[in-house]
């Protein structure tokens, strides 16, 4: 049956080769992304004031979700050590505006913030996975690093503020022929949201591409993987690396436009976040960390101002829900509603 | 001729237990050699110092001309020697197109040239039909074939086979055979394989390495081995009995 069909559609495939992409591009996950993001790219035309004022936030803290998305939707690795590296992003925007004068400054921060995250990352990938860590102890050993970020941005007050925090200016970005200060809110939501389309839309080719397939392959059977002629410990080194740096990217950014660095940024509390947020949204789909973390993020604060006391425990019940019930998350479930338009994934 | 595969004298100790001594065997281009022996022979052991998944104590292997002996698996597999394992080693959740294009994959093909080899590997391995099926579904002998397909898919120059008839009905055993007879003779591969089932050895026609407690006990074509007193003492005795 199945090769028939299969026949008819590389016939199709020859003959209408526009219509085919178009249907192939049509799967349920790019739908979906395509309303989430032109929702996302409307707000400030519908609403003005807070929402406009917050959601570069919450984006941001979308980017970091799918930092780890990519590290465990894709291979199958739960990090709790995504905080570490986002805290690491913040405080190299933080430091390289306060040293480095001039255009050059945020651009520095956010160079370095990536290129320090990603080595760093490389650098512990590579003796975990070489060793064989997996699993709850590669859980474990995340944990650690979540830890450790909090305990060095607390003593180093040095160069952090310890826990003072850091105070980071409103950054403008010198682009050739465009200056774009994030003083201004609009033009902070809009380069927020470009940020996360193009992390999106890169994160969704890494997936495609065959380093994103080899990744599903260790994530479902490493030994096999492996056996069929890969260097799995690379790979993972290289998705664990990627993943920092795409962290620290997120920190980066957040650290100027919320103004303000503290050590909780990089700890342990705070990466439980994020593994919510990618646990409720999906952790199979980009798009899943991205709902998860905004969605979470709005929620939380609205909660907090009506019910103060027991919010979180709100929280923690509809985490348990999702984890019981809905093992996909809030974006899996829908998509799996229509099976039909998920084959082309 | 020289050997495609040529071991010499490889042992291996784990603790207290002599899996393997002095193992030695050479394989001609696109050949097959069945590995037999009763349980505890240290057929597996073998197999796993062959993919390198486990490093031998002595002795040496070379691939055509080069010494792998201490390569990790992944190389081994990288340069040619790809292993199907005796236990179930596939991607479940994957459909058995998804698990056909991994093994592809690492054979350096992309898109439009990925789809066709796909296509020509599930065609091989009799999955033509179940390219888009979750591989999860096959029924146990199809899984098998998959396996095989994902050694296949990989351009292995050396299929090693550990128990690729396991669990199989006598029908699906006999298709098996046919299909690794198939895949030497038009696709030029070789193949080492370790089974227990003596139809299926028959059916393949080929030379047959006897393990005995770790040591070759005897080699030669299967007509020869049934004949062989020590063999039939050790091993065949048990089964005709």
């Amino acid at each position: 049956m199945s090769d028939d069909l299969g026949g008819t559609r590389i016939e199709s495939v020859r003959r209408h080769p526009a219509a085919a992409a178009a249907r192939r591009w049509a799967s349920g996950e790019n739908i979906a992304a395509s309303v989430v993001f032109v929702a996302l790219f409307y707000v400030p035309y519908v609403f003005a004031g807070y929402p406009v004022f917050v959601l570069p936030q919450y984006m941001l803290f979308g980017i970091l979700a799918m930092s780890l998305c990519l590290l465990w939707g894709l291979g199958g690795m739960v990090s709790f050590g995504q905080a570490a590296f986002f805290i690491v992003g913040a405080y190299s925007m933080g430091i390289a505006v306060h040293d480095i004068a001039g255009a050059l400054g945020p651009w520095a921060g956010i160079g370095l913030g990536v290129a320090i995250a990603a080595a760093a990352a490389a650098a512990v990938g590579y003796f975990l996975f070489s060793a064989r860590v997996r699993d709850s102890y590669f859980v474990l050993v995340t944990l650690a690093i979540s830890t450790i970020a909090q305990v060095v941005a607390n003593t180093a007050s040095g160069v952090t503020g310890g826990f003072n925090g850091m105070f980071v200016p409103k950054v403008a970005l010198d682009l050739p022929g465009l200056a774009l200060s994030l003083q201004s809110d609009l033009t902070a939501y809009y380069v927020v949201f470009l940020l996360t389309l193009v992390t999106y839309v890169g994160l969704r080719t890494l997936q495609r591409s065959a380093f994103g397939k080899i990744l599903v392959s260790i994530r479902e059977n490493e030994e096999r993987t492996e056996s069929l002629g890969y260097n799995t410990a690379l790979r993972k080194t290289i998705a664990f690396a990627i993943s920092g740096g795409v962290a620290a990217l997120a920190g980066a950014f957040y650290a100027t436009d919320a103004g303000f660095v503290s050590p909780d940024l990089g700890g342990v509390l705070f990466s439980t976040n994020v593994v919510v947020w990618v646990a409720i949204g999906g952790r199979q789909y980009f798009l899943g960390a991205i709902v998860g973390a905004i969605g979470i993020s709005a929620l939380s604060n609205q909660l907090n101002a009506w019910i103060p006391t027991y919010w979180q425990l709100l929280l923690g019940l509809l985490f348990f829900v999702v984890i019981a019930f809905f093992r996909r998350g809030l974006v899996g479930t829908l998509l799996a509603i229509r099976p039909s338009m998920r084959r082309a994934q | 001729m020289t050997a495609m595969l040529e071991v010499r004298g490889i042992s291996k100790r784990f603790g207290g237990v002599q899996a393997n001594t002095d193992v030695g065997l050479a394989l001609p281009e696109s050949a097959i050699r069945c590995v037999i022996g009763p349980n505890g022979a240290g057929k597996s052991t073998l197999v796993s110092m062959l993919s390198g998944h486990v490093r031998p104590d002595r002795g040496t292997i070379r691939l055509r001309g080069k010494d792998i002996t201490s390569w990790p698996a992944h190389r081994v597999a990288s340069a040619g020697m790809v292993r199907k394992f005796q236990r179930p080693s596939f991607y479940p959740d994957l459909t058995v197109r998804q698990n056909l294009e991994i093994a592809v994959l690492g054979s350096g093909l992309r898109r439009r040239a990925l789809a066709v080899r796909v296509q020509e590997v599930a065609e091989s391995v009799r999955l033509g039909d179940a390219l888009d099926d979750p591989a999860a579904h096959l029924p146990h002998g199809r899984t098998q074939w998959l396996e095989i397909g994902l050694v296949i898919g990989r351009r292995a120059q050396i299929m090693l086979l550990d128990e690729p008839t396991a669990g199989m009905t006598p029908g699906e055993t006999m298709m098996t055979a046919g299909l690794v007879r198939e895949l030497v003779d038009t696709q030029g591969v070789a193949a080492i394989v370790v089974e227990h089932d003596m139809g299926f050895v028959r059916a393949l026609e080929a030379e047959v390495t006897v393990l005995h407690l770790g040591r070759v006990i005897a080699e030669g074509p299967m007509s020869d081995i049934e004949q062989n007193a020590q063999v039939r003492a050790v091993y065949l005795g048990e089964e005709v009995a």
